[in-house]
């Protein structure tokens, strides 16, 4: 497998320019700067591409090749739990992209692979990062590789390694057809099944068709099937499953929307270790209706998704029913008030288990306060109370945002308070929370400085144990771009402490800068970006074992380069 | 091997950057084969790179907000529509909060994925440190998870999650 990843990587480095020319050739107008290096390239107009009548092949390939090396020094006892590693390490990281067409075909891919010998980065020297393309004939379009087909939220709402085909037509009265299949892996190494990554198969196949039966109702059904092997240990248990399903959207009039989606599944198991066979059949179904009128926006939904409704690639809440309901008015141009309920209950087939939980908000926009243009204020109110199986909640949340401009200063305010109460005096805790954020931009002799201030602290009051754990944290940050010069930067200074009586004080300093460079001596790859990042973060403790530092220095280079492949002797366009 | 590659293919664009302005084909081809972008195209006109870069967006803004924890921040980067539900999903954060007096998040993008009715799944590697504040410890893991990122307005936003969740680890 390593030879077949060199090949790759092998064959990305062949697609490098073989021949290089100038910005007549290219149709570029390029300006210069001062210094005779290239500041901006404003691109000609494109020639048709209509050859006597026959439509000219093109291509176009960008090739992005970003490569940093990494020196981190980690010291102190408690290094273990630090998230850099040790030493000097590489990163590379190349993405090739190009699109074309062959005729009336279509084409357009992207393959990206990793290097890297950072075993937290990944636990493979050479990985695949992405690898999808996409093929179009007219009405018809293939994918391979990396594919996204969203069916509906309960049968397919994920990625697969697999292949896809879609017919779509916007002018005829035939359903949209898609069909999919592949493998629900998160990486292509999953696929590949290479050693430290292999994992169980999840192998999906579908379809879905999709109309609009009037001009008002769209319906979607889809069919959807998983079936898994490769176990990895004797207790995992594997399964086999189908969905059917029927999602639909309809507008009978102006300002109202009805949606949802009925689902049906079917799981068998096939039984690892002490486990018995069996057969699952659940439904799931949403519906949602949307009301839009005058100063009013209001939304109403209820969702019932049973037990033993299994999607292992769609998304649900299981054992779940909820109701909610929302109204947005805005009262005048500057005022808006916003109101909800949602109830839901869990363990709908276990009454012993069963617990409901209340969720009532109510919020208020203000814009424009006291007359003053920027300043926009939020005040919210939620209440989260639970009830049935013990133990039972009753939590409450209030919230005042309030954002302005002072002058050049911007300014994010943000208080909170929250109390959490768990009967059988199990939890009764306050929590008071606020945080501030100051930023400006100034603009001097061509340098552009924005400059910022962020603090924040959390004092939560445990009134059982009777004690306050005080977090505090605040950073300041100055960003200094020189446009001209094509240099971007920023530095950085923090800390966050956490001062807690019963527990293990911490005081943890952060500093950090980078600074990216797009110089114009590399010609006509004055895209390519040069950049030095560096931090040092120092991790202390009470319990002095547990402390660490961080040195981490990262310099690297990234590089675009553009490529275009037309024929040869194009001697006239029509 | 890998150092060789690694040094081979460093070696190979540091050649490239300086003798661009001169250099010759390798080989004749039937077509031309030309640097630069000389319709104008970009990189950035490119779909797929488009649709990197929004995850990558969208990602940083919702990581950003998550550790400053500033929850309304945050929910402002979530759908409506969220799939587990937006208000379920604003308690966990806040009880994510509540339990964790640090968070760092580091996270590389692998790909980008958009679907036919404009979705994007973004997958990615994480390393997650936090500072569990009641048992006075420092808890780190890494994985692979995905986000399903989906448009409202101008704004692509958070609509649903994969296992291992990264957002709402005390539970939704």
């Amino acid at each position: 497998m390593k030879f077949f990843y060199r090949i790759v990587f092998a064959c990305l480095l062949l697609v490098i320019p073989q021949n290089l020319c100038s910005a007549e050739e290219l149709n570029i107008i390029e300006v210069k700067d001062l210094k005779g290096g290239i500041q901006q390239t404003i691109p000609v107009e494109e020639p048709q591409k209509i050859l006597k009548g026959k439509i000219e092949n093109q291509a176009e390939f960008h090739v992005l090749n970003d490569i940093q090396l990494n020196i981190n020094n980690v010291q102190g006892p408690g290094k273990a739990n630090s998230s850099l590693t040790d030493g000097t390490t590489y990163l590379e990281n190349m993405n090739l992209y190009g699109k074309g067409n062959l005729g009336k075909l279509d084409y357009n891919f992207n393959i990206g692979g990793k290097a890297t010998n950072d075993n937290r980065t990944e636990l493979r020297g050479l990985t695949f990062t992405s690898m999808q393309g996409q093929a179009k004939y007219g009405n018809n379009t293939i994918n391979g590789g990396d594919v996204f087909e969203s069916f509906s939220q309960y049968s397919l709402n994920t990625t697969l390694k697999g292949a896809s085909y879609k017919y779509y037509n916007p002018d005829d009265n035939l359903p949209d057809v898609t069909v999919v299949f592949g493998n629900a892996y998160p990486k292509w190494e999953n696929a590949f099944k290479l050693k430290d990554y292999q994992m169980m198969q999840r192998r999906a196949y579908g379809v879905n068709l999709r109309h609009d039966l009037t001009p008002k109702l769209n319906a979607g059904i889809s069919y959807l099937r998983s079936d898994d092997s490769d176990r990895q240990a004797d207790t995992d248990t594997l399964y086999n499953n189908n969905i059917y399903s029927l999602d639909y959207e309809y507008r009978p009039i102006k300002g109202l929307t009805v949606r949802g989606e009925s689902a049906f599944s079917q799981t068998k198991n096939q039984a690892g270790v002490n486990e018995i066979k069996h057969t699952l059949f659940g439904n799931a179904h949403r519906i949602e209706a949307i009301g839009q009128g005058g100063p009013s926006r209001v939304n109403l939904s209820y969702e019932r998704v049973n037990p033993k409704f299994e999607t292992f690639l769609g998304s649900a809440s299981q054992d779940r029913q909820k109701a909610s309901a929302k109204w947005k008015y805005k009262y005048s141009k500057n005022v808006t008030v916003n109101s909800g309920f949602m109830w839901y209950q869990n363990s709908l087939s276990n009454s012993a288990n069963r617990n409901d939980n209340y969720k009532p908000e109510l919020g208020v926009n203000i814009k424009r306060l006291f007359n003053r243009k920027y300043s926009e204020t939020d005040l919210t109110f939620k209440f989260d109370k639970r009830t049935g199986k013990k133990p039972v909640n009753f939590d409450h949340y209030t919230n005042l945002s309030y954002r302005d401009r002072f002058g050049f200063i911007d300014m994010d305010n943000n208080f909170g308070f929250a109390q959490y109460r768990t009967s059988g005096n199990a939890r009764n805790t306050l929590d008071y929370n606020y945080s501030t954020s100051l930023s400006s931009r100034h603009k001097i002799k061509g340098i552009v400085l924005k400059p910022s201030i962020n603090a924040g602290s959390n004092f939560i009051e445990d009134e059982i144990f009777n004690r306050v754990d005080k977090i505090i944290e605040y950073s300041a940050g100055l960003g200094l771009d020189i446009p001209k010069h094509k240099i971007t930067s920023n530095f950085k200074f923090g800390q966050n402490i956490l001062a807690t009586p019963s527990g293990d004080n911490s005081n943890k300093l952060f500093s950090s800068i980078s600074i990216y460079y797009r110089p114009s001596f590399l010609g006509k790859l004055n895209s390519s970006t040069i950049f030095l990042r560096a931090s040092i973060n120092d991790f202390n403790f009470q319990t002095r074992s547990r402390n660490f530092a961080e040195k981490s220095i990262s310099m690297g280079l990234n590089i675009p380069i553009d490529l275009f492949v037309g024929k040869k002797n194009k001697a006239e366009t029509l | 091997m890998i150092k060789f590659i690694t040094k081979f293919l460093f070696v190979l664009l540091l050649t490239l950057i300086f003798v661009n302005q001169k250099a010759e084909a390798f080989w004749k081809l039937p077509f031309e084969i030309k640097i630069g972008s000389p319709s104008g195209n970009s990189v950035e006109g490119n779909e797929y790179y488009q649709t990197q870069q929004i995850a990558i967006q969208t990602l940083n803004n919702l990581i950003s907000a998550y550790e400053n924890k500033t929850s309304s921040r945050f929910m402002n980067f979530v759908s409506e529509d969220f799939t587990l539900d937006s208000s379920i999903l604003s308690s966990s954060i806040r009880q994510d909060y509540l339990k964790y007096s640090y968070i760092n998040i580091k996270v590389f993008v692998n790909s980008a994925v958009k679907s036919s009715d404009g979705k994007i799944a973004v997958i990615f590697n994480y390393t997650r440190t936090l500072e569990d504040r009641t048992a006075g410890k420092i808890v780190s893991d890494s994985g692979t998870t995905e986000l399903i990122l989906k448009k409202e307005g101008e704004v692509y936003k958070l609509y649903s999650m994969r296992k291992p969740y990264l957002f709402g680890v005390t539970g939704i």
